[in-house]
């Protein structure tokens, strides 16, 4: 009976749900049944919106290209329905003026699209999407436990009268609040265009601007330091030498780029006259004198995610004054007056049109880039114009200076500087950002200057800052949130404790009120009482509770059970620990703020300094801590430390929703008398991730202090540059000039600079090494390589340590409109040449072949979109196909170099082979320290695009071109006596003697090469990327060329997780299944056992749930 | 003679008799959560929840690490050991049974450590629910065992404290509700002292102060489990767990104490 019961309740219970997901499904096919009551409304239209579609004097036809549910992944698959619910309320609204339709794209499987003749059905869908311009793009996607990537179409165009067709493009989930309002503005576009307004705030000296943007646009002149708000009908704000920077400013600056408004700043942190009369009225061009301007460019670039480069930036390509004519003219060189030549502009890769000639900037403050900044902050950095390869930074003169004295020799050799940076939101919906380095090319005198293209400049920022697309955004009349008023510290307390406690207060109050806190349940009154007289002994014994934990946590018992010991002190930190008393009086000043000026973040991550420096105590140093508060000091002694690089940092960071601007100082100062000398030290922790990696640092910054000797790190990296091909198709037909690449490996060359090395800059065209250093760094060889591999070669038979990094292939994804936009990938070779010269010598190879793995990641890689011959558009698009491999940390051999390195991404890299035969012979050894999975395949490509099997996963067997590599080595490293070339690699011009390019006659001796297949893991963009930090494999390689072995291993003490090997898709099913099923099966098991076994009790009873009474 | 008396004048007795009267509710305890449904959903919900959470990113992510598991679990048993610790003595003085079980001839301490004991037994179950984690990620790489262990002793530990509170609020209270949500909030509470967001948040309050800090570093539970989440046995950060377990417990035995007056 009770068993029936049982079945039927579980019956009826099935039924009714399977009733209730019926009708809901039901339900949901009836559209505008929906009640909304946010202002945001996804379905519903407001009456302005009905009115303006009713007063549409034509019909519009909305087309809605998507793929279909079941090809979606997950996350998208509601999307259709969502548009639809949408457009089907505009229809209902419009009273016959609006339609729209649904079209699947999707292209076909094979086996659907073959007709009965074996012929490819034509997709006619895709066809006619492809020529309205609409391409699919990819997305992310998880199939079988691994990252994937699906292509998907998810277009909306709109069809008005005989106007050209509105698109709106890739449209997601996060846009449609925004969808019905764009619709809308695309209209009232298409109807009235109308012309953009842009805000042009700037001081005297700049009219000349404003003219020329009245070409093209209404100009609104106003001050933004002084009004605090930029003109609300604007679309783009132009503001020329910003001055001081507030929140209020950077609060209004947010508000205007959320809002989809694009925002260019120009201005330097310094203003520079060149020419001066002498006594006698006489003009000295070289003379020149410069002044800080009241730029605040560390507010404002931190701000976005970046910082000011120091100092006076000086060119060789540069102005030249000539005084005279003929024999008697005199060309003085001003270096600090940089002219940005059309090669050395990016704007044709980015945006749509070129400056196409030089751009004048005077004495620029070019922009540092700090990629996880940029990535917190949402924005894709470009640099559009950039200073050539032979730039330096000198110390500002004071007063008048002689140019003529300006030389690369007196300052530091640096690589490309940014001179005008484009930063590109993540949410395509809000405005860019466009710094520039000076204002100096947008000034009265030089703006209209002929030979210089500053007009065009002006030209092409409009026209893409001010496109109709954007305008249409602008026009979009969306509901943002509004923003919070501004609330002092004590208003906002009051609102916290209003809205946490008032609404339990009051309850509190009633139930008070109603004695319901102790009277109902029967105790004696007395009950309470005594429970409050116990609530004195009981606070006191948890306040002694407190103070002996507290005691205790100065006692420093501590057992680390990490494999690495990564909670104490290194055998070598110890180490140098105990050798400072050796060093006479070691004293660590700790110049910060005081701890209530600091960014919270700060203040923590300082404790964990605190920590370091009590253990290194522990470990013997006599180290006495002091700490100088600079804001007690006088302005004297500040003065001071800024003469020794110890300067404040303007900050911004984000508190309860305000943006707080700060000044600050934070830096460890480690000094020592060493045989009477005295020797400094500093480490700048101006961030939390300073902290990163601290015990190196200070380690490493007391050897430094032992030694008096900081190791010199050679730096070369080339730039990417085009094919000649690209560059032929691309540009010079069009009659433009072919940029020749930024640096992209800035980021890398200042993670070393952190890390307590010196870096110089290398040109790999025209090396010149620096006298005495430790290690040469080069990043990606390009032809003509000869020079630089000639250097090396010479280098490492002499005992030299070089770090090589280099790859055959840039991976380029492609769509184009004649095969519907389907994507391609094309191996861009990237002419490394290191197997044409010296290495084949050596019987190492860099193989030339395409490497796929099956152990893959997944990556934003930049998609080229070819809508029409000459419309190219770069999208950011997902990708997880298997030429993304992932080096996972079980494919480590142990070593200095991949310990503490987590998994690596080797982006389209390549594997290295040797003849171990041929290395014996010649005295050399190989290492592999990283190596592939066991599922690794090559493809031998000779040309065209990669064909659709190489993408296909691991290959059963081998094929042609295509041959399986199980476990081929990444990186490796070959130490012993490097022969030099047989043949000498670089011929000196005759007459001339062959340079030795800074690098004198040595005897030869052991060498060591460390060789990383991949050089695009060390791009700005990937360097410090959330999942894999390819740094961590530069500073161990670097430190391990350098350093000794003990302080190298410290190099790579972090807290990072090991990755797992390869596992195929059913494995990885099989141990979810295990993990989430194996315990509650036994315990169930365990309790069933239980009760049969409590079943055969003879005082077993049933009707008391089994209770044994 | 009352209960209290009869506590008080009990005789003294050995070790061995004293912790075997802990054992012997202990047991009685343990046994009566098998008995019925409670051991078998707790652990069942909190192993399928906890190890669905993990193997939900854990193969995207790839890496032999339970870092994520460990940062997770707070807020969960936050949520769960109250869940347990609700019914300890509110239940007893619901039904009245407490008073049966004060008149027994032990101490009021042994009752309160015996029926802790039995909790804690409940939620190193909670935990070995997760040894099938351990095992997939020993079959498949190399992951730190030291580390893994020394989360795992915090893991314990942080139980332990939490079972120690919510035994002290279930004594305060008769009803098991109010003993559960009050539990909770307090869980969370010492949880979110640790979260650097709410640190920052709550100095920026009145910065002179810093009294997310103190908070911080002088209740919240946060910084001593993430010391042995990080591998590290520190003393300072043991005796928290030990001793603020040990006072609550003693508190909770104070407040029974006074009731049996």
């Amino acid at each position: 009976m009770r068993a029936r019961n049982t079945l039927a309740i579980a019956l009826f219970l099935a039924l009714g749900t399977g009733i209730a997901i019926t009708g809901t499904r039901i339900a949901g096919h009836y559209r505008g049944t929906a009640v909304e009551l946010g202002r945001v409304k996804l379905s519903h239209v407001d009456a302005a919106t009905r009115d303006a579609l009713r007063a549409l004097p034509e019909n519009v036809l909305a087309t809605y290209y998507v793929s279909p549910r079941i090809e979606m992944p997950s996350h998208l698959r509601r999307l259709e329905n969502r548009v639809t619910d949408l457009l089907e309320a505009l229809r209902r609204a419009s009273d016959g003026n609006f339609d729209y339709q649904i079209l699947d794209p999707h292209e076909r499987d094979q086996s659907e699209a073959l007709l009965d003749d074996g012929q490819a059905q034509s997709n006619e869908e895709a066809n006619y999407a492809a020529r309205q311009g609409i391409a699919p793009f990819r997305v992310r996607s998880v199939s079988r436990d691994s990252w994937s990537e699906k292509t998907i179409w998810s277009s909306l165009t709109i069809t008005y009268g005989a106007y050209p067709l509105a698109i709106i493009n890739g449209l997601l989930p996060e846009h449609l609040p925004r969808l019905s309002a764009t619709i809308l503005a695309h209209l009232e576009q298409m109807e009235q265009p109308r012309q953009p307004i842009v805000a042009l705030s700037a001081p005297a000296g700049f009219d000349s601007l404003a003219e020329e943007l009245a070409k093209g646009a209404l100009v609104e002149r106003f001050q933004f330091e002084s009004e605090t708000s930029i003109p609300a009908d604007s679309d783009l704000l132009i503001w020329i030498r910003p001055g001081s920077i507030d929140a209020a400013v950077l609060r209004e600056l947010d508000r205007y780029l959320a809002s989809g408004r694009s925002v260019v700043f120009a201005g330097s942190m310094q203003n520079v006259r060149a020419g001066a009369l002498d006594s006698e009225g006489q003009f000295l061009p070289e003379r020149f004198e410069t002044t800080a301007s009241d730029f605040d460019a560390d507010a404002l670039l931190e701000h976005f995610g970046m910082r000011p480069v120091p100092g006076l930036v000086c060119d060789k390509r540069s102005m030249v004054y000539r005084q005279g004519e003929g024999e008697s003219e005199v060309a003085t060189e001003l270096p600090f007056l940089i002219r940005c030549i059309a090669p050395n502009q990016r704007f044709g890769l980015v945006l749509k049109g070129q400056p196409n000639g030089t751009l004048m900037f005077e004495a620029p403050t070019p922009f540092r880039l700090i990629p996880e900044q940029l990535q917190d902050r949402g924005w894709t950095p470009e640099v559009l114009a950039h200073t050539s390869d032979k730039t330096w930074v000198e110390a500002l003169p004071t007063g008048t200076a002689d140019a003529t004295l300006l030389d690369p020799e007196r300052g530091v050799m640096v690589s490309r500087q940014a001179l005008i940076t484009l930063l590109r939101p993540l949410d395509p919906w809000r405005g860019s950002v466009i710094g520039m380095a000076s204002a100096s090319c947008l000034r009265d005198d030089l703006l209209r200057a002929a030979g210089y293209a500053h007009r065009r400049l002006v030209d092409v920022l409009l026209r893409n800052l001010t496109s109709d697309e954007r305008l249409v955004l602008h026009r979009a009349d969306f509901a943002l949130p509004e923003p919070l008023p501004e609330f002092n510290t004590a208003q906002r307390t009051w609102w916290r404790a209003g809205v946490v406690f008032l609404f339990p207060a009051l309850l509190l109050a009633v139930a008070i009120f109603r004695g319901a806190l102790g009277g109902r349940t029967g105790r004696s009154p007395q009950a309470g009482t005594k429970k409050a007289r116990l609530a004195p002994r009981i606070l006191l014994t948890l306040a002694l509770g407190v103070l002996v934990v507290r005691l205790a946590s100065g006692v420093a018992l501590r057992a680390d059970w990490t494999a690495g010991g990564l909670n104490q002190l290194a055998p070598a930190t110890a180490e140098l620990a105990a050798k400072t008393q050796d060093l006479g009086e070691l004293r660590a000043e700790l110049i910060q703020s005081r701890r209530v000026k600091l960014p919270p973040a700060l203040r923590l991550a300082t404790t964990r300094l605190n920590d370091l420096l009590a253990d290194l105590e522990r470990a013997g140093a006599d180290i006495q801590l002091t700490r100088t508060f600079p804001g007690d000091l006088s302005s004297n002694e500040r003065e001071d430390l800024q003469s020794e690089g110890i300067e404040p940092r303007r900050v911004t960071s984000r508190e309860e929703g305000v943006t707080t601007v700060r000044t600050i100082y934070s830096t460890l100062r480690l000094s020592a008398t060493v045989d009477g000398q005295q020797r400094v030290e500093r480490i700048a922790l101006p961030d939390v991730s300073a902290f990163e990696g601290l015990e190196f640092r200070v380690a490493f910054a007391l050897w430094r202090l032992q030694t008096g000797r900081t190791p010199r790190i050679a730096f070369a990296s080339d730039t990417p540059r085009l094919s000649p091909a690209e560059a032929h198709m691309d540009y010079q037909m069009k009659g433009l000039f072919a940029p020749i690449g930024e640096d992209p490996y800035s980021v890398a060359r200042e993670r070393l600079s952190d890390a307590g090395f010196e870096v110089s800059h290398i040109n790999p065209r025209d090396p010149d090494f620096p006298s005495d250093f430790d290690a040469l760094v080069w990043l990606q060889p390009r032809r003509d390589v000869s020079i630089m591999i000639d250097a090396m070669a010479r280098y490492l038979h002499q005992g030299g340590r070089v770090l090589l990094c280099v790859q055959h292939f840039n991976l380029q994804a492609r769509q184009y409109r004649g095969t519907n936009f389907q994507t391609v990938y094309w191996p861009q070779p990237q002419s490394p040449d290191i197997d044409r010269f010296w290495f084949p010598e050596l019987g190492i190879d860099l193989v030339r072949k395409v490497l796929f793995d099956e152990l893959k990641t997944r990556q934003q890689l930049e998609t080229q979109v070819n809508r029409n011959a000459s419309v190219r558009d770069y999208e950011e698009q997902a990708s997880a196909l298997p030429f993304l491999i992932r080096a996972a940390t079980a494919n480590f051999a142990p070593d200095s170099i991949t310990n503490g390195i987590g998994d690596q991404s080797f982006i389209w890299g390549n594997h290295i082979e040797w003849d171990a035969e041929r290395l014996k012979e010649l005295g050399l050894s190989a290492e592999p320290l990283i190596t592939s999975s066991s599922r690794s395949w090559v493809y031998d490509w000779s040309g065209g695009y990669l064909p659709e099997e190489t993408l296909a996963g691991f290959p059963v067997e081998d094929a042609e071109k295509i041959t399986r590599v199980p476990r081929s080595t990444l990186v490796a490293r070959f130490s012993g006596s490097f022969p030099l070339p047989v043949e000498p690699i670089v011929v000196p011009e005759e007459g001339q003697p062959l340079s030795d390019r800074g690098l004198p006659e040595r005897a030869s001796a052991p060498g060591k090469l460390v060789l990383v297949g991949n050089s695009e893991m060390f791009k700005n963009k990937r360097l410090l990327g959330p999942e894999f930090r390819a740094d961590y494999l530069l500073v161990n390689a670097v430190a391990d060329l350098v350093l000794p072995p003990g302080l190298a291993a410290v190099a790579g003490r972090r807290r990072v997780p090991r990755g797992f090997d390869f596992l195929a898709g059913d494995e990885k099913s099989r141990w979810r299944a295990i993990v989430v099923a194996v315990g509650p099966l036994l315990l169930l098991g365990f309790g069933l056992l239980r009760f049969l076994w409590r079943r055969r009790s003879p005082n077993f009873d049933l009707s008391a749930g089994g209770e044994v009474s | 003679m009352n209960s209290a008396e009869q506590s008080s004048s009990l005789e003294p007795m050995t070790l061995g008799a004293y912790l075997s009267q802990i054992f012997l509710i202990t047991g009685r305890e343990v046994s009566a959560y098998f008995d019925s449904s409670i051991a078998y959903v707790y652990t069942i919900a909190f192993a399928v929840l906890t190890n669905s959470i993990f193997m939900n990113e854990f193969f995207l992510t790839g890496t032999v690490d339970m870092t994520g598991f460990f940062d997770l679990m707070p807020f969960l048993l936050a949520f769960f050991l109250p869940a347990i610790t609700m019914r300890l003595w509110a239940e007893e003085k619901k039904q009245r049974t407490i008073e049966v079980l004060l008149t027994l001839p032990i101490r009021t301490i042994q009752a309160v450590v015996g029926k802790y004991l039995a909790a804690l037994v409940l939620f190193c179950l909670f935990l070995l629910g997760s040894i099938p984690i351990l095992i997939m990620l020993f079959s498949i790489g190399d992951p730190d065992l030291g580390l893994i262990a020394s989360g795992y002793i915090g893991l314990f530990l942080f139980g332990a404290l939490f079972l120690a509170i919510g035994s002290f609020l279930s004594a305060l209270s008769s009803d098991q509700i109010v003993a559960f949500v009050i539990s909770t909030v307090i869980g969370f509470a010492l949880v979110l002292f640790g979260n650097d967001q709410f640190v920052a948040v709550v100095d920026g309050i009145a910065p002179g102060l810093a009294i997310g800090t103190l908070l911080l570093e002088s209740i919240s539970v946060m910084p001593h489990y993430d010391a042995f989440v990080r591998g590290a046995l520190d003393l300072s950060s043991g005796l928290f767990f030990v001793l603020f377990a040990g006072l609550f417990l003693w508190a909770g035995a104070l407040v029974l104490e006074r009731n049996r007056e």
